[in-house]
């Protein structure tokens, strides 16, 4: 069945159980998102696609609220930028976004001050790199979660990462800071593949970025240089992690 | 490292392992009572026996401020500095034993004996300052620290009226001494939808803080078809200032038990949890023992029985979705609502949750049914309410007044500042109501009714009941500056806008409050402040700057130097349009803390 409802003054018709943030996408109205991903469960926990619902004291999370007949909706009152734009200063005044370019679009976008919270604790940390998969730089982390939900029951069943410390000092982590070959990762990449921010970086990309040639990096993954028989392709043979010895 | 024996544990845990991750909060409490804290090993081996993955239970012990992760001490000391206990001297008394035992806050001695930590409210307000030594409550502590009570804190109940209280104030009332259920009885010969319109009819709404009318709650957990329903009684009282269910559970249990039995009978529930704040063991026994006795005389069985469950440490499971993830052997992260407990509460079944003082007047409502009940109070408000005092008064303790009664009565009977129990001539500073996440209220407010009507047309939350009291000798920076402490501190850490907001908006306070002020710290904060009401996700978020708030519309002169512009700020209620900050800002050293886990901060052990 289909129900109209007002967003941002505009009548718009749409399929009855369909989310705020669905409905804006497919009328061509732009509703920022930073947690959400289609292929986890939506946790509405970054707020930034909140929207003001007329009848609402709070503001709404258009990636889990579903559209009702009547709905009137504001995707972009007073009330929505001011909640947009401080959480995006706070953000830049937590983490490292430098592998964000979304996030620094919509920055501009609300003219958030990156220097708004010039004297804040940040939260920062070492990269991790302790296994043949992936790093792990938790100073661009941005707690979406969805490392640990593709994990846990959003996808792999794994069950190796959770969360360290709570508030502004949470962040991931697994059993008693095990490094990642002690924990159960089976090293599947989904975590790296839904990470927004570069936090979870691919091994191979991480030693690229740090000026290694992919020569180098054949050696230090298997010991030996690599040879194709597709001539020129040397540096581009997959690391399938069962080469001889 | 290899040498702990993990067979006390077994037998420790065995009876948990049927609730699989349910139990997961018992066992782990179970653990650290035999081994003091919960060394990698016993994890693990509560994470076999109990089949949880080894990384969640790590992430729970990481959420939780009473399990400790790294060794602490034989003995803990935990000293509460919130508002009410710094205002006798909490900050001292913590200083005095940290001096004596050669320790910061937070480390343990040399040789493993003792920890020294600062705690959050552990609802002793009435009896500061306090601290909680172990398992016991240590109140009334002199001012030379010479002499205290320790064990089972005292009750000081006042007021004007005792109905939910009449049994309070003496020692814990056992069944023999509160009588037969005579309400719950009278329940079982009416219709649950009868209960339930009698409930509706008194006007009963929940005393928690979020005033939801009681009857409508029940009526829809009551339609909601499932094989399996609950009762919750949330215990988790964490407010700072709160202490009211402290004393009703100690001193009358049976009275929140009978309840949760009408409650249970009215939605047809047959299985109830009892979720109690970690900060109050020594309620837990009393407990225990109420329901033994509730037990022999058949109130509880097969037909509805009730568990206890202790909270860790975390403020956030007072929020009702947080407490059932907490029960359900999870972090206490909040959920997004809807839906409703009502329909997907408790292990996503339809559950009954409400506050310990709720939970009390339902018996006083069927027992004299609600029209007789309505006869006290007002019409909007009806019945009568338990108000925790605090702070700058003569007689502090629980108040249990009508509805109706005004501020300036209330603060009369307690001796508070301008009053004629008081010897000294210091007048009224503030009042803190409805606690941390409540307002400030000044004298300007002394004649607001004492009714949700009457201060919420004041602006003034009437929250859990508290009553915090300040005179004018009182910084309310200093204040403010420990509210941001408490929220940066209990933020689950979910949402961004409280998991930033609450640590931003500490840090701006303590600013502030060490004379620090810097042009645009006003706008800041009410950014700040204003995203974290407008955009959390729970009520903590929504409520975290809520005080601050109030003190900046009362006090906007704390919040600048002299020399700037203020009028279009003060004014500034709504939206701040612009930001209209940080280009004059001092650039002050950038704070580079690394995220070491909260563990590792708070227990480090004293190096040799």
């Amino acid at each position: 069945m289909a129900i109209t409802f007002l967003m941002d003054g505009k009548e718009v018709t749409a399929e009855e159980n369909k989310t705020l943030l669905d409905i804006a996408r497919e009328n061509g109205v732009d509703i920022p998102t930073i947690c959400f991903h289609e292929a986890t469960t939506a946790n509405a926990l970054c707020r930034i696609c909140v929207v003001e619902v007329e009848g609402q004291r709070v503001l709404q999370p258009a990636c889990i609220v579903k559209a009702g007949a009547g709905m009137k909706v504001q995707t972009r009152s007073e009330k929505v930028i001011r909640a947009r734009r401080t959480i995006l200063e706070m953000l830049d005044s937590t983490m490292d976004l430098s592998e964000t370019p979304e996030i620094q679009n919509m920055m501009k976008d609300y003219n958030a001050d990156p220097n708004r919270f010039p004297d804040a604790e940040r939260r920062e940390s070492d990269v991790k790199d302790d296994n043949p998969m992936y790093v792990r730089d938790y100073s661009k982390c941005l707690l979406c979660w969805r490392c640990v939900q593709v994990c846990a029951e959003d996808a792999q069943y794994t069950f190796a990462i959770n969360f360290d410390g709570r508030g502004f000092e949470t962040q991931i982590g697994t059993f008693f800071g095990k490094s990642i070959p002690e924990t159960s990762c089976v090293l599947c990449g989904q975590c790296v593949a839904v990470c927004p921010t570069g936090a979870l970086k691919p091994k191979r990309e991480f030693l690229l970025e740090q000026g290694m040639s992919p020569q180098e990096i054949s050696v230090l993954n298997t010991g030996r240089k690599q040879k194709s028989k597709v001539k020129g392709r040397d540096d581009f043979r997959p690391l399938t992690g069962l080469e001889e010895r | 490292m290899s040498e702990i024996d993990l067979t006390p544990l077994k037998l420790a845990i065995e009876s948990y392992i049927p609730l699989g991750r349910s139990g997961l909060l018992p066992a782990l409490h179970a653990a650290q009572k035999i081994y003091g804290w919960l060394p990698q090993e016993v994890a693990s081996e509560v994470a076999k026996s109990l089949r949880v993955p080894l990384a969640d239970v790590h992430g729970v012990i990481e959420f939780y401020s009473l399990y400790y992760n790294e060794q602490v001490g034989e003995k803990i000391i935990r000293v509460c500095t919130d508002q009410a206990c710094t205002l006798k001297g909490g900050d001292r008394l913590l200083d005095h034993l940290c001096k004596y035992y050669d320790v910061e806050p937070g480390q343990t001695t040399e040789d493993l004996s003792l920890t020294i930590e600062r705690s959050p409210c552990l609802g002793l307000c009435e009896l500061a300052p306090a601290a909680l030594v172990d398992d016991d409550a240590e109140t009334s502590i002199s001012p030379d620290f010479h002499s205290y009570d320790l064990g089972i804190p005292q009750s000081l109940v006042y007021g004007s009226i005792r109905e939910l209280t009449s049994n309070c104030g003496e020692s814990t009332t056992t069944l023999a001494k509160y009588g037969e259920y005579s309400a719950y009885q009278k329940a079982l010969k009416v219709k649950p939808e009868d209960v339930i319109a009698e409930i509706k009819a008194s006007g009963l709404v929940g005393r928690g803080g979020a005033a939801f009318p009681t009857g409508i709650k029940w009526e829809g957990a009551a339609k909601a078809q499932a094989d399996q329903k609950y009762v919750v009684c949330n215990a988790d009282e964490s407010e700072p200032g709160t202490f009211k269910d402290r004393i009703l559970l100690l001193d009358d249990p049976h009275r929140t038990i009978e309840g949760m039995c009408i409650a249970a009978y009215a939605i047809g529930a047959s299985k109830g949890y009892i979720y109690i704040r970690g900060e109050y063991p020594y309620i837990v026994p009393v407990l225990e023992n109420a329901l033994i006795e509730a037990r022999e005389a058949g109130y509880l069985g097969e037909k509805f029985d009730i568990e206890i469950r202790v909270g860790a440490g975390a403020y956030i499971c007072g929020e009702e979705t947080a407490l059932f993830e907490s029960i359900e052997g999870k972090r206490g992260f909040p959920r997004v609502k809807p839906p409703f407990p009502t329909t997907n509460g408790l292990f996503d079944k339809p559950t009954v949750i409400n506050n310990v003082e709720t939970l009390c007047n339902v018996p006083l409502i069927i027992s004299k049914g609600s029209a007789e009940y309505r006869k006290i109070g007002t019409e909007k408000s009806p019945g009568s309410k338990l108000f925790c005092v605090s702070g700058d008064v003569v007689k502090p303790g629980l108040y249990e007044i009508p509805f109706g009664v005004t501020l300036r009565a209330l603060l009369k009977m307690a001796g508070g500042p301008s009053t004629s129990l008081r010897t000294d001539k210091k007048s009224l500073k503030a009042v803190l109501f409805g606690g941390a996440a409540g307002a400030f209220a000044t004298s300007a407010h002394l004649d607001v009714k004492l009714t949700f009507e009457d201060l919420r047309a004041a602006g003034l939350p009437l929250g859990s009941g508290v009553v915090m009291v300040f005179d004018e000798t009182r910084n309310i920076l200093d204040v403010l500056k420990r509210l941001g402490k408490f929220f940066a501190h209990e933020s689950c850490g979910k949402c961004y806008p409280c998991q930033m907001g609450t640590q931003r908006q500490m840090e701006i306070l303590d600013r502030v409050a060490a004379g620090n002020v810097v042009e645009g710290d006003f706008v800041c904060l009410q950014d700040v402040g204003w995203t974290m009401t407008d955009a959390s996700l729970c009520g903590l978020g929504q409520t975290a700057a809520s005080a601050v708030l109030s003190a900046m519309k009362l006090w906007p002169e704390l919040f600048k130097d002299e020399g700037w512009g203020m009028k279009d700020e003060e004014k500034s209620e709504k939206v701040s349009k612009v930001s209209m900050v940080s280009k004059v800002k001092p650039k002050t050293v950038k704070k580079v803390v690394k995220a070491t886990t909260k563990k590792s901060k708070k227990t480090t052990t004293k190096k040799k």
